[in-house]
């Protein structure tokens, strides 16, 4: 068979020549790529602004949440040392159960004047506050059943558990995630659509190269290629430029805030600066580089006929 | 080997360029295919080159089947042609030198073959210290010479010229015309699709004459024919 023979002949794309063809590309569209490698960065600067707000949000509301996830078993007043070692025995034993404190009444009690003040707590009595285990689960979603079945026992006071709260909590968190997800799909579709309309550009103005390579037989990856990864080169510089803004740009703001959050609003903290520039680095490239690529695959699909 | 069996081509538009035609090229032959516009000697290149797929009838050359030709064999397939187009299409950017080098870095060829061939090839075109020369600074015959050193660059068994001397002169066709010839003596089958008289008559070749989509004469050693479309 004579493709046989031809194929054999046949050499791969070297990566020399799509990296000298890309280049060549980008050179003679050069102004069109600068434009291209901003407009990709403002949007994934854009997306990297929301991303450091919802990293942030959501560091600090899984604090909340997390302290959300404490359930106090109060245990009635009466209750021995042999019966609050077997309510507790009980509780140690549920696999779900994460951590137990103790609060005896005379404990209660302290933190009553603390909070109400001393006079008030001493007409109660130091016998008024219950005793009571704070207990911390490791599945939120056990805590309801959990609750059950501490009501259930005998010598129990009250159970206490601020579902409400923490489902509140939980909402407001799934929204920042659900906006969130919109928001990078928006502003990814924006970004394919300037890659793609990139390439679609360079492409007309390679038409004659095109039509040549394909009258001499060039291999469709050899013609492909080379756009493949400008649109690719024009997702990473994106990618890598937002990077360094935003990096360089959190890394002021933690210096300037840290420390001073506390006086403003309590217990929010920050995200360190390290673990942010990892996230950012990872995403930001994985995000521009497919988006290139995948800009250019349109782009080559609608208008390149090989 | 070229064969055309019973094809039909009927463009989307409804235009019916070809109606049944049949031929024949064996290797190594200097063919001329003529016919005034709307003939459809240009319908034959399209098919040639794949650009379009014949509505009826089969194709076959150099054992490909052109209807049936995959996508990823078109590559292979086209590899075994050289084309010269009447307008060169060559790239303004780059220069004689590597205008042809593009061809054959395409295709994979080393470095080291390509520093080999392109000064022959120049040679052979009479081109030698026009290396460095962008198109735009070589006159229409030179230009032509730049593009059929170009096509053969890659040793095709079949050369396909469209209108090779459309825009040059009597004097300059006649020493493209040879250029062909010669490329044809070295085991090239030549195609060459015009509407030159001189160019026909000085080489007397066979000559395949289209009108209106139908091959009326197909001769050795023929010379050029006026003709008036029936349609």
């Amino acid at each position: 068979m004579i493709w046989k023979e031809v194929f054999t002949k046949m050499k791969p794309v070297s990566i020399k020549y799509v990296f000298v063809e890309s280049f060549n590309n980008i050179i003679r569209n050069r102004v069109l790529f600068i434009t291209s490698v901003f407009t990709v960065c403002v949007t994934i600067l854009l997306m990297g602004v929301v991303g450091v707000l919802l990293m942030n949000v959501s560091y600090n509301s899984d604090n909340i949440l997390d302290d959300m996830l404490h359930i106090t078993v109060y245990v009635i007043p009466e209750a021995d040392v042999a019966t609050l070692n077997e309510i507790q025995d009980y509780i140690v034993a549920d696999p779900n159960v994460e951590q137990i404190t103790y609060i005896s009444q005379e404990e209660a009690f302290e933190s009553g004047k603390e909070l109400v003040g001393e006079d008030i707590m001493n007409e109660l009595g130091s016998s008024f506050l219950p005793a009571s285990f704070v207990v911390k689960l490791n599945d939120v979603t056990y805590s309801n059943i959990f609750v059950q079945k501490m009501k259930a026992l005998s010598n129990i006071y009250e159970v206490k558990y601020s579902s409400e709260a923490y489902e509140r909590a939980a909402g407001i968190s799934y929204t920042i995630r659900y906006v969130s997800a919109v928001l990078t799909t928006l502003l990814g579709i924006l970004s394919l659509f300037l890659i793609s309309n990139t390439i679609k550009i360079t492409l007309s103005t390679s038409k004659d190269e095109v039509a040549i390579m394909r009258y001499i037989g060039a291999s469709e990856s050899r013609i492909k290629s080379p756009f493949y990864l400008q649109g690719g080169a024009i997702g990473f510089l994106g990618a890598i430029i937002s990077f360094l803004i935003s990096g360089f740009g959190y890394n002021y703001l933690y210096n300037k805030l840290e420390g001073g959050l506390d006086e403003y609003i309590g217990k929010l903290e920050l995200v360190p600066v390290s673990q942010m520039l990892l996230v950012l680095l990872g995403v930001f490239l994985a995000y521009g580089t497919i988006l290139g690529v995948t800009g250019s695959f349109f782009a080559i699909r609608k208008y390149l006929k090989v | 080997m070229i064969k055309f069996d019973n094809v039909t081509k009927i463009y989307k538009s409804g235009t019916e360029a070809l109606h049944g035609v049949n031929f024949q090229i064996d290797p190594g032959e200097f063919v001329f295919i003529t016919g005034k516009s709307g003939s459809g000697k240009s319908t034959i290149i399209k098919l040639l080159l794949r650009e379009e797929k014949a509505t009826s009838g089969d194709i076959f050359v150099n054992g490909f089947d052109l209807h049936t030709l995959s996508r990823y064999d078109l590559p292979h397939y086209r590899r075994r042609l050289g084309v010269v187009f009447q307008d060169c299409r060559l790239l303004p950017n780059k220069t004689v030198y590597q205008n042809i080098e593009f061809a054959m870095e395409i295709i994979g060829e080393s470095s080291r073959t390509i520093k080999q061939v392109v000064p022959k090839l120049l040679s052979m075109v009479d081109l030698e210290g026009k290396e460095k020369a962008f198109p735009d600074e070589l006159a229409g015959g030179e230009q032509a010479r730049v593009a059929l050193a170009r096509a053969i660059a890659n040793s095709p068994d079949i050369l396909i010229a469209d209108e090779p001397t459309g825009n040059l002169d009597p004097k300059t066709s006649i020493e493209i015309i040879d250029l062909l010839y010669k490329v044809n003596t070295l085991g090239t089958t030549v195609l060459v699709v015009t509407h030159d008289t001189h160019i026909v008559d000085r080489l007397q070749q066979r000559v395949i004459r289209l009108q209106c989509g139908d091959i009326v004469s197909d001769l050795e050693g023929s010379i050029y024919e006026n003709e008036t479309c029936k349609y």
